[in-house]
C-alpha cells in the first residue's frame, strides 16, 4: 500500500513537470511567429452633384443662369428679381455613386447682396448620411426682400456641399468665396452648455458675422463670438453661420452640436390623502410624487418597504404619479429611482411611515360570573401596528372601562342581568367590532332566600328584587309599555369611516351629490344635505366643499352609507360617445356603538283580562330546565301559568347559534293554496269545493324573463293530493301576449303538478302577467276557520310531546292556550279583500307587525278569539288539544323584541335559525299562506305555510304542581321537578 | 459481502430515521415557540379586593388632591391595624407606610386629612387627630380590575354625599343617596385607577392615574 502511493506520487510530480516544459516551450516560440500577408481593397468615392433644376418661382423672379453649370460638388445659380417678395427655389441633386457610404460635413453658401435677398438651404442637414448608390435633394431658395429691385438686378448663388466618408471624424473644411479667395470660414468652434452655445467662427476676409440656429432668424455681429441662449437640454441642434466680406459678399456654413445636459432628474414626495391615526401611525396614506427633468425622464422605478431598491416601473402622468401604501406591521417608506435621457440618475427615498387601515378583530369574548363578580375574557388580534387598548362595558355599551389588558374584572356587581360589551383598539386607532353578550348576575336563589314558593311569583319578584308579589308587579307595571317597534336591546350606530378609496362608475349624466350629511345613530342611516341631482364632471372639489353621495343616480337622500367623494374622473367611448363618470371615494358605513339595554327586563301587559309579565329583550334570568329540556321563560301567563319555549338539551348564551334549540323542522301546512292553511288546525278536506277567483284579477310580478313556462287550455285537479296538472293543449314559451287565456302553473316543467293554479288574463311585461285564481278549498270564513284537521306542525308537536313530555303533562297546564289568531284586519290594500276563506287575498297579523302600505303598525296583542284559542281543556280555550303544547306568538316574539325592520341577534329568543311561530299573516294575493317566524337573523317575518321551518315547543308550566330550584341563570337554571 | 451490503442499508435506513425525528423535533419546538403565547393569570378578585380596603364612615378623603389617595391607603392599613389613636408617632406612620408603598418616598405632608370622622395633621413627629364632621363624605367602591402577569390596575370608583345627593368628584350629581342603591349609583362615579407591580407576587403601588 504505502509503495503504491509513493508511485503515484512520483506520477504526479512528473505530470506537472511536463506541463511546466511545455508552457515554457510555448512562450519561447510564440515570440518568434510572426504573421505577414498583403491585400487589395478596391473602393470608389464619388459623391458629385447630378442635377440643378427649378423647383418654384414667385413673383416676377426668373432664372438667369445655365442650370447645367455645376461641376462636382459646387453649383452656380443666378436669377433676377423685380418686386419684393419674389423669390426662386433651386433643387440640387447630390448623388453617391461610389461604393463608399458618405456624411454631408457642411454646406458652403456664397451668398452676394445680403442685406436685400435672402438665401436658404433646405434638405441639407449636417452630418446626414448619403448612402453609396443613394441621391440627396437640396432646395436652395433666394428671395428679395429689399424695396428696391433696382438695386440687385441678377443674384448669382455659389453652392459648395462638402462630404465626408461615413464613419470618419469630421474635419471641418473650410468654406470660401470661389470669387473671394479672402472671404473664407475656417472652422466653428461651438461649446455647448445646457442651455446655451458659445459660437466662435474662424474666419478670414470677414468684418461681419451672421449667427441662426434655426436658418431663419439670424444674429448680426461684429464679433465673431456669439452666445445663443434658451436651448433645450441633451438636444441636437445645427449652428448655421455666415461671415461677409467688406464688399458686401458673403459666406455660409453650418455644424451641429447638441447641448448638454448634466442635471439629474428632480423627484418631490409629498402626503396626499391620508387619514391621521394615533402614535403616530396613519390609517390610510397615499404618497404624491412628481418627477420632472430639464429635458426628459426616460424611466421611474419605485419601491415601497422598510428597506427596498426601486424596481417597479412607476407610471407617470403629467409627471405625476399617487402610491397608496397598504397597512403593514412595518415602517413604510416609498423609494424612487428616477433616469433621464442621458443617463442622470436621481434615487429619492420619502420619510418612514406607519400605516395601519386594518380593523383589530376581536375574536371571542367569555364571561364567567361568580357571586357578584364577573370576570371577562376577550381574544383579539391585530397584524398591523398591534393592540394597544382593550375596552370593556357592563351596560351595553354606554360607559367603556380602558384597560391594558384583555381580561377585566367587574366586581361589586348588583343582581341583575348585564348586557356586556367590549372591543379593541390598535397602536392606530383602529376600532373592532363591538362584542356584545349577555349575563345575569344572581347572589343565590333570591325566591328561596324569601320563601317564594310560587313559580310565576318567583319570577316576577326576582325580576322586580322585591319579594312582596303585589309590590312587585306595581314596580313591574310601573314601567309602563316599552316602543315595540324598537329591538330590544336597541342598537347605537357610529359611524365608520373607510381609509383607503373605492371607485363607483356610471353612464348616467346626473347622480344625487350633496355637500354634507346627517347621521342618525338610532337607525344608522345617513341623509345627505344640500343635495340635488347634478352632473358630477361639472364639481369642482378644491371649491371648498366636501361632496357627498350615496351610488344612487335617482334623488335618494337617505341610506345605510354615503361616499365621501375624492376624486372625479371621466371617460368618452369613441365610437358610441357614452361618457363614463368615475368616482373615487371614501365609504362611511355604520357599526354598532352601543346597546340600549333600558327596555331589557320584565314588563306587564294585558292578557284575555289579567295582567300578563313577560320577559324583554336580552334577559339572563329566564333559564328553566325541565323534563330533560333546557327551555326559556316567556313570560308569567295572565292566569299564573309560566309560558316556556324550548332551548335545547343544552343551555345556551343569548346570541349564541345552535342547531340544538329546536326539535325539527317541518311546513307549518303542507297546503298553501286556501286561507284555511294559515290554521294550527284547519278545515276538513271533505267539503273542499272547486273555486276560481274570476274577475278578481291580480298582477303575478317577478316572472322570469327568459323561463319557457307550460301553459294549458284545461287542468286536471287531484283532489287526494288537492295539487293541479295542466291538460287540453298545452304550449310553452317566455311571457308573451301569446300566452293570455291559458292555465298555468308557471311551471318550466310539462308534468309538473301545483298547489296554485292561475289563468292568464292580461300580458303586462316579460315578467308579468294579469291572472285569475282557481282554488279547491273553503267558501266561508267560518269554514276556512273550522278545526278540523291538524296542520302539519300540530302533528309534529304533538307527536315530539308524546314521545318526550308526555309523562310530564300533569305539571302542565291544560287550560292555558295558545293563540292561533285568525282575526282578519280592518286594513286593506290592492287586492286584499280580507273575505278569510277560499283564495281571497287576506291580511291577518300582518298588519300588527308590518307597516304596511304606510297603514301604520298595530302592535301585538295577547287577546285571542276563542276559536283560535288552541287548549287541552275548554275552560279557557276551544279545547282542540289532545296535548299542551304549542308554539310562541308573533305578538310574543314582537313583546320580546324582535321586530320585522331590523336584526336582533342578542334577545334571548335569537337562535340562528329560522322558526316558526303559530301566527298567521296573509293569504297572499298569489295563491299562498303565511305564516309569522322568526328568520336567522332574529327578524319576525312571514313565509309561505308549505315551507318548512325549524320547531321550537311552547308549553306552560302550573306553579301549583311543581317544585323548584336555582336563580335562572345560565349557570344554575330554575329546575322544575 | 451480502451482509456488509444488508448492513450499511439497515445503517442508512437508522440514519435517515434519525435524522426525520430530529427534523420533526426541531419542527415542533419551532411551532410550539411560535405559537406560545404568554398565558395571563387572571388574579383573584378576593387578592384584588385586599389591595383596596373601603371605609365605612364617609367621612373619609379620598380626593386625590395632597396625597389623600395615598394617605387613605395607608391610614386604612393602619385601622385595620388598630394603630390609628389620638397620638400617633410618626415613626409608626412612616413603617406603614413604607410597607403599603414599597418606597421611601412616603407622603411627608399631613394636614387636616380626613379619615374615619377625623381631621389628621403632622406636627413634627408625631400626627394628633380632632374630631372632625364632614359636610361632604366620600363613598367609594372597587368598579372592577384587570391584571396581566406584572401588573394589576385596581379600579376604584367614587363620590360624595352631601344633603343626601351623590356626587362624582367633579361636583356632578349621580344620584340620591340611599345605602341600597349606592353601589349602583357609583357605576357613575369618577374613576381612578391604582396600578400595582408583582413583585414576586406582592403587588406594590406604582402610580394612581384617571381612567
Amino acid at each position: 500500500m504505502h509503495r503504491e502511493y509513493k508511485r503515484r506520487k512520483i506520477i504526479i510530480f512528473s505530470l506537472i513537470g511536463i506541463l511546466f516544459l511545455m508552457a515554457v516551450g510555448y512562450s519561447a516560440f510564440q515570440t518568434k511567429l510572426n504573421i505577414s500577408s498583403t491585400s487589395n481593397i478596391t473602393s470608389v468615392w464619388d459623391v458629385e452633384i447630378t442635377n440643378v433644376k427649378i423647383k418654384e418661382i414667385n413673383g416676377l423672379a426668373e432664372n438667369v443662369g445655365d442650370l447645367d453649370s455645376y461641376t462636382n460638388l459646387e453649383a452656380n445659380m443666378e436669377a433676377n428679381f423685380y418686386e419684393p417678395g419674389d423669390y426662386i427655389t433651386y433643387t440640387v441633386t447630390v448623388s453617391n455613386k461610389g461604393t463608399l457610404d458618405a456624411m454631408l460635413d457642411s454646406v458652403k453658401l456664397n451668398m452676394p447682396e445680403q442685406e436685400v435677398i435672402n438665401f436658404k438651404v433646405e434638405g441639407a442637414t449636417s452630418k446626414e448620411k448619403l448612402p453609396a448608390g443613394s441621391s440627396k435633394d437640396i432646395d436652395v431658395t433666394m428671395e428679395y426682400t429689399g424695396n428696391n429691385p433696382e438695386d440687385v438686378g441678377s443674384v448669382e448663388a455659389d453652392v459648395n456641399l462638402d462630404y465626408v466618408q461615413d464613419g470618419h471624424p469630421t474635419e471641418f473644411p473650410d468654406a470660401d468665396s470661389p470669387e473671394e479667395d479672402n472671404l473664407r470660414i475656417n472652422d466653428i468652434i461651438l461649446t455647448p452648455t445646457e442651455t446655451s452655445v458659445k459660437a466662435e467662427i474662424e474666419a478670414e476676409g470677414a468684418i461681419k458675422y451672421y449667427y441662426s440656429i434655426d436658418n431663419n432668424t439670424w444674429y448680426e455681429s461684429s464679433e465673431n463670438i456669439y452666445n445663443i441662449y434658451h436651448l433645450k437640454p441633451n438636444t441636437t441642434y445645427t449652428m448655421y453661420v455666415k461671415a461677409e466680406g467688406d464688399n458686401g459678399k458673403v459666406v455660409y456654413s453650418s455644424k451641429p452640436f447638441t447641448t448638454l445636459d448634466n442635471t439629474s432628474p428632480k423627484v418631490n414626495i409629498n402626503i396626499g390623502d391620508n387619514v391621521k391615526g394615533e402614535n403616530g401611525w396613519y390609517k390610510g396614506l397615499s404618497l404624491n410624487t412628481e418627477v420632472t427633468d430639464n429635458d426628459k425622464v426616460k424611466e421611474v422605478l419605485y419601491c415601497v418597504g422598510k428597506d427596498c431598491t426601486p424596481n417597479k416601473t412607476l407610471n407617470l402622468e403629467n409627471n405625476k404619479a399617487t402610491i397608496t401604501l397598504e397597512s403593514s406591521k412595518d415602517v413604510q417608506k416609498l423609494c424612487i429611482k428616477a433616469t433621464d435621457m442621458v443617463g442622470n440618475v436621481t434615487n429619492k427615498c420619502s420619510n418612514e411611515y406607519k400605516v395601519d387601515g386594518e380593523l383589530p378583530t376581536l375574536s371571542n369574548m367569555n364571561i364567567e360570573t361568580k357571586d357578584d363578580v364577573m370576570e371577562v375574557t376577550i381574544t383579539a388580534t391585530d397584524n398591523e401596528s398591534g393592540l394597544y387598548k382593550y375596552y370593556y362595558s357592563k351596560d351595553g355599551g354606554k360607559t367603556y372601562i380602558e384597560s391594558d389588558n384583555p381580561n377585566y374584572t367587574f366586581t361589586g356587581l348588583d343582581e341583575g342581568d348585564y348586557l356586556v360589551t367590549a372591543y379593541v383598539k390598535d397602536k392606530a386607532g383602529n376600532e373592532s367590532e363591538i362584542k356584545a353578550q349577555s349575563t345575569a348576575i344572581r347572589y343565590t336563589s333570591y325566591c328561596k332566600k324569601n320563601n317564594i314558593d310560587d313559580f310565576g311569583d318567583c319570577l316576577i319578584a326576582t325580576e322586580a328584587q322585591n319579594p312582596n308579589i303585589e309590590e312587585a308587579k306595581a314596580i313591574i307595571e310601573a314601567k309602563g309599555t316599552p316602543d315595540f317597534t324598537k329591538t330590544s336591546p336597541s342598537i347605537l350606530y357610529d359611524e365608520k369611516h373607510a381609509t383607503t378609496t373605492s371607485t363607483w362608475s356610471t353612464t348616467s349624466t346626473n347622480v344625487y351629490i350633496g355637500t354634507g350629511y346627517e347621521f342618525n345613530p338610532e337607525t344608522g342611516m345617513y341623509t345627505i344635505t344640500g343635495g340635488s341631482m347634478r352632473n358630477p364632471n361639472e364639481i369642482d372639489l378644491n371649491d371648498g366643499n366636501t361632496y357627498y353621495m350615496n351610488g344612487s343616480t335617482w334623488i335618494n337622500e337617505t341610506a345605510s352609507s354615503v361616499y365621501r367623494i375624492s376624486n372625479i374622473s371621466s371617460t368618452t367611448n369613441s365610437e358610441t360617445g357614452a361618457v363614463t363618470t368615475t368616482i373615487t371615494y371614501y365609504n362611511y358605513t355604520i357599526m354598532p356603538k352601543s346597546y340600549d339595554t333600558s327596555t331589557v327586563g320584565m314588563y306587564a301587559a294585558n292578557d284575555d283580562g289579567e295582567n300578563t309579565y313577560y320577559y324583554r329583550g336580552s334577559v339572563t334570568s329566564n333559564y328553566v330546565k325541565f323534563g330533560g329540556f333546557y327551555w326559556r321563560a316567556i313570560r308569567v301567563n295572565g292566569d299564573g301559568t309560566v309560558r316556556l319555549i324550548y332551548d335545547g338539551k343544552n343551555p345556551h348564551a343569548n346570541g349564541e347559534s345552535s342547531s340544538d334549540r329546536q326539535i325539527g323542522a317541518q311546513p307549518f301546512n303542507n297546503y298553501e293554496n286556501d286561507n284555511t292553511y294559515v290554521g294550527y288546525m284547519y278545515a276538513n278536506p271533505d267539503n273542499y269545493v272547486e273555486t276560481n277567483s274570476e274577475d278578481t284579477t291580480f298582477n303575478n310580478t317577478g316572472l322570469s324573463s327568459t323561463a319557457k313556462y307550460y301553459f294549458g287550455t284545461s287542468y286536471i285537479l287531484d283532489k287526494n293530493s288537492r295539487k293541479y296538472k295542466l291538460s287540453g293543449d298545452i304550449i310553452q314559451g317566455t311571457i308573451a301576449p301569446d300566452k293570455v287565456g291559458y292555465y298555468t302553473c308557471f311551471s318550466t316543467n310539462k308534468d309538473a303538478t301545483c298547489q296554485r293554479l292561475f289563468y292568464t288574463t292580461k300580458y303586462n311585461s316579460l315578467t308579468s302577467m294579469t291572472v285569475s285564481g282557481v282554488g279547491y278549498g273553503t267558501t266561508s270564513k267560518e269554514q276556512s276557520q273550522s278545526n278540523d284537521t291538524d296542520s302539519t306542525v300540530k302533528a309534529y308537536l304533538d307527536k315530539w310531546y308524546q314521545n318526550n313530555l308526555n309523562n310530564y303533562t300533569d305539571k302542565l297546564s291544560k287550560d292555558t292556550i295558545f293563540c292561533n289568531n285568525r282575526s282578519i284586519s280592518n286594513k286593506q290594500s290592492g287586492a286584499y279583500t280580507n273575505e278569510g276563506f277560499g283564495i281571497h287575498p287576506t291580511i291577518y297579523g300582518n298588519k300588527r307587525f308590518q307597516n304596511w302600505s304606510n297603514q301604520g303598525i298595530l302592535g301585538p296583542t295577547l287577546n285571542c278569539p276563542l276559536n283560535d284559542s288552541f287548549s287541552v281543556s275548554n275552560i279557557k280555550g276551544n279545547g282542540k288539544l289532545t296535548y299542551p303544547v304549542g308554539l310562541i306568538t308573533a305578538d310574543e316574539v314582537n313583546m320580546a323584541g324582535g321586530i320585522n325592520g331590523s336584526a336582533n341577534r342578542l334577545y334571548y329568543l335569537y337562535t340562528g335559525s329560522s322558526y316558526w311561530t303559530m301566527s298567521p299573516f296573509k293569504f297572499v294575493d298569489v295563491l299562498y299562506s303565511t305564516e309569522g317566524y322568526i328568520n336567522e337573523f332574529g327578524q319576525l317575518r312571514d313565509l309561505g305555510t308549505s315551507i318548512s321551518l325549524f320547531i321550537r315547543p311552547v308549553i306552560n308550566i302550573d306553579p301549583s304542581k311543581i317544585d323548584f330550584s336555582g336563580n335562572g341563570t345560565m349557570s344554575d337554571p330554575y329546575v322544575i321537578s | 459481502m451480502k451482509n456488509k451490503k444488508l448492513n450499511n442499508k439497515k445503517k442508512l435506513i437508522i440514519f435517515i430515521g434519525i435524522l426525520i425525528i430530529i427534523i420533526i423535533v426541531v419542527l415542533i419546538i419551532v411551532l410550539n415557540n411560535q405559537n406560545k403565547e404568554e398565558k395571563i393569570e387572571i388574579v383573584n378578585y378576593k387578592d384584588a379586593e385586599k389591595l383596596y380596603q373601603t371605609s365605612d364612615n364617609k367621612c373619609t378623603d379620598i380626593t386625590d388632591e395632597n396625597d389623600s389617595l395615598l394617605l387613605y391607603l395607608i391610614f386604612s392599613n393602619m385601622d385595620k391595624d388598630n394603630k390609628l389613636s389620638d397620638n400617633i408617632s410618626y415613626e409608626e406612620y412612616e413603617n406603614t407606610a413604607k410597607t403599603i408603598l414599597k418606597t421611601d418616598d412616603i407622603p411627608a405632608k399631613i394636614n387636616n386629612y380626613l379619615y374615619d370622622g377625623y381631621s389628621y395633621t403632622l406636627n413634627n413627629d408625631e400626627i394628633t387627630r380632632e374630631k372632625s364632621e364632614c359636610e361632604e363624605k366620600y363613598v367609594s367602591k372597587i368598579y372592577g380590575y384587570s391584571n396581566n402577569n406584572d401588573t394589576l390596575s385596581l379600579y376604584i370608583s367614587s363620590g360624595y354625599v352631601k344633603d343626601r345627593k351623590v356626587y362624582n368628584l367633579s361636583g356632578d350629581e349621580i344620584g340620591d343617596y340611599d345605602k341600597d342603591t349606592i353601589n349602583k349609583i357609583l357605576d357613575d362615579g369618577t374613576i381612578k385607577i391604582y396600578n400595582y407591580q408583582n413583585k414576586n407576587g406582592n403587588y406594590i403601588l406604582d402610580n394612581i392615574s384617571s381612567d
